[in-house]
């Protein structure tokens, strides 16, 4: 199955968004990054991440934007600057509404642009509705 | 009106002559001035100013014409008028040359008293004239550079206030800065506090007792009331920085669409009507929807638990102004609070009574300042609001 990148800082985020996924059914093996200059490594195979068995290239990107080193507004800019990734998703997951961001992440070709909602039962839903967008069945 | 003295200049190298003449002078009251010699009178007209000078002709040493002639040279004495004052047998040369030189007139020896007199007032009404006329160009001049000066001062305290504006600016816009990155960090560990006794109450609620379920679901409760508390203080602050421009937006399909579409704002829960159809106003939708929608929610918010909300929307047109109303049927404002409901973070009710944050009625209140509008609120306690908005239309 394709491998999901959740690119995020917070720990809790990454366990609520991993059991949001569980809780839809999506078993999909998911690769953590917690800042853009791993997410941008993850991507180019650079250091550990050049063994592709262990680190598999995504099909689908869960980006923050507010990330240490590299933004993650950055990140997406760096992906759609790439021929390669053309068909990866890009999917912002944000701590709140901006509209500067949303502007940005339309603008550099993100897919989507999410405001992380502040309950499990919303995350879940917020996955689902991704999840009905890459048809995730056919995966 | 009092004539300002004006100098008379007489030059004669026969001081009996003189005396002559400041004795048929006298009495025009002005300063008489003697001189002896055109030597003396050429000194004399360095120093003053002379409304006319009476000149001799025929003296020793500088002939009245030379006099004349010098008098004539000088910037400073040229413009003054100089009748000459000959003998009787004054020729045609000399007359043309008394011209040439300079003169406006020449009276001929023995003096006759009332042609000098009347000869020598014109010059002195006209050196009054002109004296006053200098007066009132120094008076206009000294008037235009304090003018300039104040002017000067104007802008010096122009650019102040500029500046103090600006360092304002400034600090207002850093505190916004400051506030978003603070709501905005502040949401993270609200999400795990949530996220956990989510989790918690989700997966081990049969292992807890009753009373601990309970404090289970404050806590997540609290941690989504502090959520809705930053969203707001993050809306208020967003608005206060958001830059937009007007357009004509028609408030009735915007509104009619934020009643559909708010999951607060169904039935049977709740009923929301609209009187009639409401008008285009000048808006910019976001903020309209932000305005309109806090205001529905508030009118909900604040009617009895036992009470059926109902909210009406209407809208009065005058000229160009329309005013949009939200009358609600909740519990009403006490006239002592209807002043200060609009202002950041004032809750009139007791928390437990009514959830709010404090700051619904600020962002209506700002989102409809943005848009160049007013809100107010008419209330009677007990039995209900009417919340208006008034913008412009086109």
């Amino acid at each position: 199955m394709k491998t999901i990148l959740v690119v995020e800082d917070t720990e809790d985020d990454v366990f609520f968004l991993k059991r949001a996924l569980k809780s839809v059914s999506i078993s999909n093996p998911v690769q953590v990054v917690d800042d853009g200059q791993k997410a941008i490594d993850y991507m180019a195979g650079n250091g550990i991440y050049a063994d592709r068995a262990a680190y598999p290239l995504p099909f689908l990107v869960l980006l923050d934007l507010k990330l240490p080193y590299i933004m993650g507004l950055d990140v997406l800019k760096w992906i759609r600057g790439r021929r390669e990734f053309d068909d990866v998703i890009v999917a912002v997951l944000t701590s709140s509404q901006q509209d500067n961001d949303l502007t940005e992440t339309t603008r550099l070709g993100g897919n989507f642009y999410f405001v992380k909602p502040p309950s499990a039962q919303k995350l879940s839903e917020l996955v689902q509705k991704l999840a009905s967008h890459w048809g995730h069945t056919e995966t | 009106m009092n004539e300002p003295r004006v100098n008379i200049l007489m030059v004669d190298d026969e001081p009996a002559n003189l005396i002559a003449l400041e004795a048929t002078l006298e009495g025009l009251g002005q300063n008489l001035v003697h001189a002896r010699s055109g030597t003396e009178a050429l000194r004399q007209v360095l120093d003053h100013d002379f409304a006319v000078i009476l000149l001799d002709i025929q003296m020793a040493g500088l002939s009245g014409i030379e006099t004349a002639a010098a008098i004539r040279e000088r910037e400073r004495s040229r413009h003054i008028p100089i009748i000459f004052l000959t003998g009787m047998d004054k020729t045609q040369e000399t007359m043309f040359q008394g011209y040439s030189a300079g003169a406006v007139d020449y009276l001929v020896k023995p003096i006759q008293t009332d042609v000098l007199l009347a000869k020598v007032g014109v010059f002195i009404e006209l050196a009054q004239a002109r004296q006053k006329l200098h007066a009132e160009i120094e008076e206009r001049t000294k008037t235009g550079v304090e003018i300039s000066m104040l002017n000067q001062a104007l802008a010096d305290k122009n650019r102040e206030l500029e500046q103090r504006t600006a360092e304002l600016q400034d600090t207002v816009q850093e505190l916004e800065r400051y506030s978003y990155s603070i709501s905005h960090d502040m949401r993270a560990p609200l999400r795990a506090m949530k996220g956990y006794s989510d989790v918690l109450i989700e997966e081990a609620s049969e292992t807890l007792s009753e009373e601990h379920q309970k404090f289970l679901h404050k806590i997540s409760s609290a941690s989504q009331r502090l959520d809705r508390l930053i969203e707001d203080v993050l809306s208020y602050s967003l608005l206060s920085r958001s830059k937009f421009k007007l357009k004509a937006v028609d408030a009735d399909a915007l509104i009619r669409e934020i009643i559909e579409q708010y999951p607060g704002f169904q039935p049977p829960e709740v009923e929301i009507v609209i009187d009639g159809q409401l008008p285009v106003v000048w808006a910019n939708e976001a903020t309209l929807t932000q305005c309109i929608s806090n205001l529905i929610g508030n009118a909900i918010k604040f009617v009895p638990k036992d009470k059926k909300p109902r909210i009406v929307l209407r809208a009065d047109v005058h000229g160009k102004d329309a005013t949009i109303w939200v009358q609600d049927n909740g519990i009403g404002i006490a006239p002592a609070d209807l002043d200060r409901i609009f202002g950041i973070f004032v809750k009139v009710h007791a928390v437990e009574s009514y959830a709010g944050t404090g700051i619904g009625l600020s962002i209506v209140r700002r989102a409809a300042e943005k848009m160049g509008g007013q809100v107010g609120v008419e209330s009677t306690l007990g039995e209900g609001s009417r919340f208006w908005v008034k913008l412009k239309m086109p």
